[in-house]
């Protein structure tokens, strides 16, 4: 799985993936709270977010068993949810920042696609594992953006958030010089990027862990360590 | 969340890390590759020292496991290069389940530290299988 020899792609950076987490982050905080309850400030978010599909409202709670108060000023706003309930909301939205990391990477690298299906799909059970009926709310990328269409490496549709990081980037048509020898293949880049923000995931769920007990840690615990697994298959993968 | 189901839990974790012992060194010599080899032998090492370090957690607590068996039975028969692997996976597997019922009765530093154990296990089962599982440690106790 290699690239054309000096073609050069549009990246997507370390601090444009960040930004797509921090707007999947906020698509969902600002969806997942229940309506009804919904105390909510204006976003002051970027003027591109779309609102992410609302997921079901977690009608069951994760694991009522414990009621640790490490956790009781993750969400001051949002006062009906046990501890475990917010904990099991934390590690959610940071699965789904994780599956708009591989949703903004497969718009630009459509033939990483395939590759990175098995990781998705892990991050899809996690969230589906920590709230359950959650339906992951795809970022705009992934819906919009036809990857069986032509693998232009012209920005994405304008309509994805990651438009004003991706596109700002010298499109790959234009005659590409060739690269220092030592640069490495964009897709070599990117799934080191996405190797690093696994192993960071890896590193937080420890601290979550802590935060909880019974079903709920087994499952937090359980998820970090695919999450630290991800990175070492990433890595090697480089 | 009780001393007594801390202990057990690590009782459970030093029986496995003993069994994880044994299962490399049976293993370890039916893998193909020298990169294996050499990722095998970190992995014993690696299974050695968690055997002191849960011994000196239970020492903590007052307790003293098990002293290793001098043969373990083998879920499988390890004859080649794939059962050798799928005997590593399984013992990876294994491990995380016993750290991850660590974490579900433990708190604070312990609770940390075993979480950490689960990653360790889940990092080396995934490189036996080349593959990941949504959910290391639980593997048939999600939704069963």
């Amino acid at each position: 799985v290699s690239e054309p020899p000096g073609r050069s792609r549009p990246l997507i950076g370390r601090r444009s993936v960040l930004r797509l987490l921090g707007v999947a982050a906020l698509g969902l905080v600002a969806s997942c709270r229940p309506g009804k309850q919904r105390t909510a400030p204006t976003s002051p978010g970027p003027a591109t977010t779309r609102p992410a599909p609302s997921p079901q409202p977690a009608a069951t709670p994760a694991t009522p068993t414990t009621a640790s108060t490490a956790a009781a000023s993750v969400q001051p706003t949002v006062s009906p949810l046990s501890a475990d309930q917010l904990v099991a909301q934390r590690v959610a939205l940071a699965e789904q920042a994780l599956l708009g990391a591989y949703d903004a990477v497969t718009v630009a690298h459509p033939e990483l696609a395939g590759r990175l299906a098995p990781f998705r799909a892990d991050h899809v059970a996690h969230l589906r594992g920590l709230v359950p009926g959650a339906t992951p709310s795809t970022t705009a990328p992934s819906n919009t953006a036809p990857s069986s269409s032509a693998p232009s490496s012209s920005a994405p549709s304008s309509s994805a958030p990651s438009s004003s990081a991706a596109s700002s980037s010298a499109p790959a048509s234009s005659a590409p010089a060739s690269p220092p020898l030592s640069s490495p293949p964009a897709s070599t880049v990117i799934l080191r990027q996405l190797a690093d923000l696994e192993r960071s995931a890896a590193a937080a769920r420890l601290g979550d862990v802590v935060t909880t007990s019974g079903s709920l840690a087994r499952l937090v615990a359980s998820i970090g360590g695919c999450e630290a697994a991800h990175a070492a298959l990433l890595s090697v993968a480089t | 969340v009780s001393e007594g189901g801390v202990v057990a839990a690590l009782l459970a974790a030093a029986a496995a890390e003993n069994a994880a012992v044994y299962g490399y060194s049976v293993a370890g010599a039916r893998l193909a590759t020298g990169q294996d080899k050499n990722a095998a032998r970190t992995a014993y090492d690696a299974h050695r020292a968690q055997v002191q370090n849960v011994t000196q957690w239970l020492a903590d607590l007052g307790a003293t496991p098990a002293p290793a068996a001098p043969v373990y039975r083998l879920p499988s028969p390890v004859v080649d290069n794939p059962s050798a692997r799928a005997l590593l996976a399984a013992i990876e597997e294994s491990t995380a389940a016993a750290y991850a019922d660590v974490v579900a009765v433990a708190s604070a530093q312990l609770q940390r530290d075993a979480a950490l154990e689960l990653q360790a296990a889940a990092i080396r089962e995934a490189q036996w299988r080349t593959t990941s599982v949504p959910f290391p440690g639980l593997v048939g106790r999600l939704g069963a």
